[in-house]
């Protein structure tokens, strides 16, 4: 059963639908990656899930609990990191940490343990005693997700947690996500940076204007829309006959021959990585390298979008 | 390390409301919330002093005839704590929850386990607290009037409670506010405008209504202030503790209120949303002759002088009914009209020598022009480097004169349209008057209000964008604005009481007294006599002259007063 199910959902503003009935549904221990320009709805969407809106029609359900008529009983089970979130002055990491402990309703002897242990995970030990403000943006990320793993959430509501990052807080974060995946928890994040969630998500969802236009696994999409995937090989003997070889091997778009390799464009759905490997090799390539690159998220976004906002 | 999880382990162990501790160590150790207190008792001490410093005067001479006015002193005391509380608690409790909001941990506490109304007594609790520890500065004060003798100690009691049930009534109110509106300054002027009128009309008059229907006739009114008025005729505890239990009830009210309004927050636009929706975002859709052609959201067209884009951007952030003669009529008119509708009747049926309750009207909104131009002109600048545009608009080809008239054409268009709100009451209370024509009444008082309507808020404007520019952070700026504004209503007032109390002729007082804004409205509404109304005309004269002194001074130093932006 999926540990999370948006079903028809829609938000209003007043007169203005932020949301226009978006419906996907998570499994448990799933990375979501939700992408798309901004006010398109992402957030809102999130926010729903986090029980800070409450749907003007359809359902969102967290683990079975419909978030709008057991919003306490859905607090417990998640947790929530905005896009833009600020911090209490004359706080240290460590009293920032336990103060939200509290908040969360951690019971007292187990708070300095718990708090230890968040921050083990996400790398902040050393910067306990720092005050909360003098943290760099990334740390603050961190800390952030340390705050609302504190009380053990089934799912992570990650809104933007890498916009405003250097490369290396970004790296930092990235792997975090991955041990937390790995941890069975499951993630949704918001995103700009699409070919980070290429290398991270299960499943996408892209959303513009306030409706899905896509959602379900990269795979999937990337079969619907019938996109290309790139496969770099180099080739102790390269020949002529190789390269027609290769072009009239099954689901291969294209072959183009570089001074050191070949770069294959491949049908997505039609022949699969390690099909076209065996292919190769059944040609009589000696295979040097055999390099195929992460599905074109940037390509099946443009593809799906327009670029217009709600 | 270990000193402070033992802090934080204490403090955290009643884990009952951990944001109500947190808040009250933040109060506790922030050096604003001693300063304030000290200065609120060198206040209420200076006061004293000042208007009664005369009978200790006479005690030391040996006079013991002073013996026994200790109740009057007593009462005044009592007095300015009332108005200490309804002119600070809105701006200590208001912005609580938007400044959360502002800062991000909004949305990070309300996900959190606790409660709505958890939340919501953790931000206002603490700030009781420091309202009260203020008005127990004051105590050595009283103690001195109960030693002069007259003060009994059911009269104790009595201001006790009212003082109390004023702290919970203005602060629950206060709270309402803040959790319903979007922005810090929004919610101060929702306290303090909307807030504090509402709180002494619709309360006074729905406790009238349940005592009617609980058949107990001329019991005290719901505001706090009033009931301690009627009760300390005769004193009584228990007649106080009943007379409380409506205050407590809407109070309580407030508090639901203000649970209702945090939860549906997240539901309403905020003016973050409402720039990003584009609702109230006008479109430049083309230019002719020499003027912008601008079409907002509901397709409406108007044009705009292209060579103010200053003016342009700054008209575009007031609301619509300020903005907008035609939304001024249909919206403001309708709230202003009931208002009359209301007022010229009651004067009329009264009979009394003058108009009574259009004065009212006039005078309070005269006193919300003043206050609303001041909280928008204090902002005129510190938007501007909030957002990180002040480097744009000084490096830009205007003139740094330019910029600052341009900034202030907004604050004028709401000079205008409070005029207008002022000058239909005026007309309203000239009507009136011709029920009983006389000279003063009918031709030299509405001159003189609709004069101080054009000048008195002005002169805040630009005393306002000054401070504005000083502070350069929003709330503070706004905050120590109306802070000036209030000493600049409160001190001549002062003066005026010393210059009578030391002899000075009763003329000179009152010309001192006609430098504060709230006097001068008084003298030309309230007093209407041959002997005050020049008096009147005399001090807006001078309120005149310094306008235009601070105007010229502000727009010839706009270089010197600009770079302190940068």
């Amino acid at each position: 059963m999926s540990f999370v199910v948006v079903d028809k959902l829609r938000v209003r503003y007043g007169k203005f639908t932020a949301v226009h009935d978006v419906s996907f549904e998570i499994p448990k221990g799933e990375l979501f990656g939700f992408i798309g320009p901004n006010g398109a709805g992402k957030s809102t969407t999130i926010k729903v899930l986090a029980t800070l809106i409450k749907p003007g029609s359809g359902r969102a359900l967290v683990d079975g609990i419909d978030v709008a008529k057991a919003p306490g009983e859905v607090r417990r089970r998640i947790g929530y990191v905005p896009d833009f979130f600020g911090v209490y002055e004359d706080l240290s990491v460590r009293e920032y940490l336990h103060f939200f402990a509290a908040a969360y309703r951690i019971d007292i002897g187990k708070r300095a343990g718990l708090v230890k242990d968040v921050l083990a995970l996400t790398d902040l030990s050393e910067k306990e005693d720092a005050p909360v403000d003098g943290l760099s943006r990334g740390m603050k990320q961190r800390l952030s997700i340390s705050r609302v793993l504190l009380h053990d959430p089934e799912l992570l509501l990650l809104d933007e947690p890498a916009s405003g990052l250097d490369p290396r807080a970004r790296i930092e974060m990235r792997e975090l996500l991955k041990e937390l995946q790995r941890l069975g928890k499951t993630i949704i994040i918001s995103s700009h940076i699409l070919h980070e969630l290429a290398q991270l998500c299960t499943r996408i969802g892209i959303i513009e204007q306030g409706r899905m236009v896509a959602e379900g696994p990269l795979d999937e999409i990337f079969r619907r829309l019938r996109l290309l995937r790139l496969v770099h090989v180099q080739v102790a003997n390269p020949s002529e006959a190789l390269l027609a070889g290769m072009r009239a091997l099954p689901g291969v778009a294209a072959v183009e021959a570089g001074p050191d390799r070949m770069e294959v464009q491949l049908r997505e759905g039609d022949v699969s990585i390690e099909d076209l490997h065996d292919g190769i090799a059944a040609l009589g390539a000696r295979i040097r390298m055999f390099q195929a690159e992460a599905l074109d998220m940037e390509t099946a976004f443009m593809k799906l979008t327009e670029g217009k906002t709600a | 390390m270990i000193a402070a999880e033992a802090r934080w382990r204490s403090w955290l162990a009643p884990a009952l409301a951990p944001l109500m501790a947190k808040e009250l160590i933040e109060l506790a150790g922030a050096k604003r919330t001693y300063v304030l207190r000290v200065g609120y008792a060198l206040t209420m001490i200076t006061l004293f002093v000042m208007l009664h410093g005369g009978v200790f005067a006479r005690l030391a001479r040996g006079d013991t005839s002073v013996l026994g006015e200790g109740r009057a002193l007593f009462d005044a005391l009592v007095l300015w704590q009332f108005v200490a509380i309804y002119l600070l608690l809105p701006a200590m409790v208001a912005p609580q929850v938007p400044l959360e909001e502002e800062q991000g941990n909004l949305d990070v506490l309300m996900c959190t386990r606790l409660t709505r109304v958890e939340i919501v007594l953790s931000k206002l609790l603490p700030r009781l607290v420091v309202m009260g520890s203020f008005l127990l500065t004051t105590l050595p004060l009283m103690a001195l009037a109960y030693l002069l003798g007259g003060v009994e100690r059911e009269r104790l009691g009595v201001a006790a409670v009212c003082l109390g049930a004023a702290t919970i009534q203005v602060g629950a109110w206060s709270m309402w506010r803040g959790a319903k509106v979007h922005g810090t300054a929004r919610a101060l002027l929702s306290a303090y405008v909307i807030g504090l009128s509402t709180l002494f009309i619709v309360v006074p008059w729905l406790t009238m209504i349940a005592w009617s229907l609980c058949g107990l006739s001329r019991q005290p009114s719901g505001i706090a202030a009033v009931m301690y008025g009627e009760l300390v005729r005769t004193p009584d505890i228990g007649r106080a503790l009943i007379a409380g239990v409506p205050i407590l009830v809407s109070a309580v009210l407030f508090l639901v209120f203000a649970c209702r309004a945090l939860e549906r927050r997240s539901q309403t636009i905020s003016p973050d949303m409402e720039r990003h929706l584009g609702r109230f975002r006008p479109r430049l859709v083309g230019r002719r002759n020499g003027r912008w052609i601008v079409q907002r959201w509901r397709g409406m067209k108007r044009s705009v002088p292209t060579h103010q884009p200053v003016a342009w951007r700054e008209l575009q952030r007031l609301p619509e009914p300020v903005r907008e003669r035609s939304a001024f009529s249909s919206k403001f008119a309708v709230w202003v009209l009931p208002w009359l509708v209301l007022a010229v009747p009651l004067d009329l049926s009264i009979g009394m020598q003058r108009s009574v309750a259009v004065a009212c009207v006039v005078s309070f909104f005269m006193a919300a022009a003043i206050v609303l131009v001041v909280a928008h002109a204090t902002g005129l600048f510190s938007v501007e480097r909030a957002r990180a545009t002040v480097g744009l608009l000084l490096i830009s080809p205007m003139s740094t004169r330019v910029i600052v008239e341009e900034k202030m054409v907004a604050s004028e268009q709401v000079c205008r349209m409070a005029g207008w709100l002022i000058a239909m009451a005026v007309a309203a209370e000239w009507l009136v008057e011709l029920a009983r024509p006389r000279l003063e009444t009918l031709f030299v008082e509405p001159a003189l209000a609709l004069a101080a309507a054009w000048v008195l808020p002005r002169l805040a404007a630009w005393a306002a964008l000054v401070v504005g520019v000083y502070i350069g952070q929003r709330l503070q700026a706004t905050v120590t604005g109306l802070v000036l504004l209030i000493a600049w209503c409160v001190a001549p007032v002062l003066g005026a009481s010393v210059a009578q109390a030391s002899g000075a002729p009763e003329a000179v007082a009152q010309a001192i007294g006609a430098l504060s804004p709230a006097y001068l409205v008084a003298l030309i509404e309230w007093t209407q006599t041959w002997r005050t109304l020049p008096v009147a005309a005399g001090a807006l004269l001078l309120q005149s002259g310094v306008l235009v002194a601070l105007r010229g001074a502000a727009l010839r130093r706009s270089d010197a007063l600009l770079a302190r932006l940068g």
